[in-house]
């Protein structure tokens, strides 16, 4: 019954034909409704790294391509020297710490010309981009330092994880300390203020290799302990920093 | 229509109330917010663009806390901050993309839109040139074209014609006038002429405050009869000045005519002239009040 019904409405429809009139307003409403459709592009977390990486200042891959060279030339030289693991390690912590105030540095960049504000209002805000930028320059870092220590336990015949432990400790915490520079003080974002955190940090890392038997095997603990702190302070720092970003205190200083 | 409504809105660091409960709706139309500095301006449009969390109240967007909307707000979004910043090594062009892709806008369609909004704001010529070799001007410009990447439904510009001379100020007001449409637009500024003719409403604000609200009529109907000008010897000048609120003064032959915005008539031969938003400025920015002068 139903069918008879449509065949019927069929037949009568192919008969039929539209009225142009007709057809022309209502292509024209579709028109409209299609111009006035917003597509919106969301960038995938590929994307955004992308964005990061293409904007990054060719100064801060130089430098962190000059910590690299640093610290090749300091395996290669030691190695040839033969020297023992305090000397590897009085220089490599140094370098280390040096990272953590480049990469910092690097993030610091966003509050030291003036753009944190309107980069805050975007739609990938800053709170977003600075956690890309902070995974990726530490990131970067940390394959670096693990690569280096890998040289190291290979020429000094140590266990690979015993030197990274040396040397992810001088690192956190000079992260630590310039972030609380960059996100706390005013002029902590400045060139200047992380060059003296530079030297200061430099001196501190060395501090250690005064007492070579603190690398002994009795102290290893220790360092662990230091790391693990390290880390949770670091962790907790960052989650203040966001907090302080997204209710504006750290973007809207005036 | 798109809707912003200020529901109670205030900022409160440490004692001290920033803005202090703003109540408003915003719809389509150019809104010109004016305010001696120190007023609360900058700190209510960092309210209303999500930068500045809300001490007290709700900023809403078509019934939605603009919190909670988050990215979907934000590209709505078109803002230049007061204190607008730059990376100085990046060139007009470079900027421009950068944001660009910050706003989320397809690499291809940002070039195009990049290289129109650099043509509308007289940069097209120097977009290779790195931005910190720019006048202060020239930054400005940029400014305001990067707020308008996106076809921002809402654009905020906290003070955009510091640092612009006469002709870019024209040129700007154009640019917004031809843009109004269809749009929130928030142009917060001390500087009376820089809204008088393109605002739809003003709203003014003083001690964080909003002291009142509506369109240019409205604010001229409430000051009218309380503006007059007078003619005075030159060496009453000085008296005057300090007693009334003048606000324009001009030597002639007869003597110095001057304009003064008070409640009472200031000077038994003084008239009564139409006001313009400059006289309502000053009559609700004046620091005094005083007796009629006999």
């Amino acid at each position: 019954m139903v069918r008879k019904r449509q065949e019927k409405i069929w037949e009568r429809a192919a008969g039929m034909k539209p009225d142009p009139q007709k057809k022309k307003k209502s292509l024209a409403c579709i028109e409209e409704v299609i111009a006035d459709k917003k597509i919106h592009n969301i960038p995938s977390p590929a994307e955004l790294i992308h964005i990061q990486l293409q904007y990054i200042s060719p100064v801060f891959w130089l430098l962190q391509g000059g910590m690299l060279l640093l610290l090749l030339l300091l395996l290669y030289q030691m190695a040839r020297m033969g020297v023992e693991l305090a000397d590897y390690l009085w220089w490599s912590s140094i370098v280390a710490a040096w990272m953590g105030i480049l990469a910092n540095g690097a993030v610091g960049r966003y509050f030291s010309h003036g753009m944190a504000e309107l980069e805050q209002s975007c739609c990938i805000n800053l709170s977003q981009m600075w956690t890309i930028r902070m995974i990726l320059t530490i990131g970067v870092d940390i394959c670096i330092l693990t690569l280096f220590s890998g040289g190291v336990a290979m020429c000094t015949n140590t266990f690979f994880g015993r030197i990274a432990v040396y040397l992810l400790v001088p690192f956190v915490l000079s992260n630590i300390c310039c972030l609380l520079a960059v996100s706390a003080l005013r002029g902590g974002r400045s060139r200047y203020t992380l060059m003296v955190l530079a030297v200061l940090a430099g001196l501190t890392a060395a501090a250690p290799s005064l007492f070579p038997e603190i690398y002994g095997t009795a102290y290893l603990w220790v360092w662990l302990c230091m790391l693990v702190l390290g880390i949770i302070v670091f962790a907790a720092q960052i989650k203040n920093c966001y907090g302080r970003m997204i209710r504006g205190e750290m973007i809207c200083w005036n | 229509m798109l809707e912003l409504k200020l529901d109670n809105v205030s900022k409160i660091y440490g004692g001290h109330r920033a803005v202090d409960g703003i109540e408003y709706i915003l719809s389509h139309g150019v809104y010109g917010l004016l305010g001696a500095n120190g007023a609360g301006k900058t700190t209510l449009l960092r309210m209303i663009c999500g930068i500045l969390e809300v001490t007290e109240g709700r900023i809403l967007c078509e019934g939605t806390e603009i919190r909670k909307m988050g990215a979907e707000y934000r590209r709505l979004l078109g803002y230049l901050p007061q204190n607008f910043g730059y990376y100085p090594e990046f060139t007009a062009r470079k900027f421009l993309m950068y944001l660009a892709a910050l706003k989320a806008i397809p690499k291809r369609e940002a070039a195009d839109k990049v290289e129109e909004l650099l043509r509308l704001v007289d940069l097209e010529q120097v977009k290779d040139k790195k931005v910190k070799t720019f006048s202060g001007g020239m930054v400005r410009r940029l400014g305001i074209a990067q707020a308008l990447l996106g076809e921002p439904e809402i654009l905020i510009l906290d003070e955009p014609t510091a640092g612009l001379d006469p002709k870019e100020r024209i040129r700007f007001r154009n640019i917004i006038s031809a843009l109004s449409k269809n749009r929130i637009i928030i142009l917060s500024t001390h500087i009376v002429s820089d809204v008088e003719y393109i605002a739809d409403k003003i709203l003014l604000m003083k001690g964080g405050k909003l002291l009142s609200a509506g369109d240019i009529e409205h604010m001229l109907s409430q000051v009218r009869g309380k503006v007059w000008e007078c003619c005075i010897r030159p060496e009453e000048a000085e008296a005057y000045q300090a007693n009334f609120s003048v606000s324009n003064l001009r030597n002639t032959e007869q003597g110095v005519k001057l304009r003064i915005v008070a409640d009472d008539c200031p000077l038994t031969d003084a008239v009564p002239v139409d006001p313009d938003l400059e006289d309502v400025y000053l009559y609700y920015f004046r620091e005094f009040d005083r007796e009629p002068l006999s």
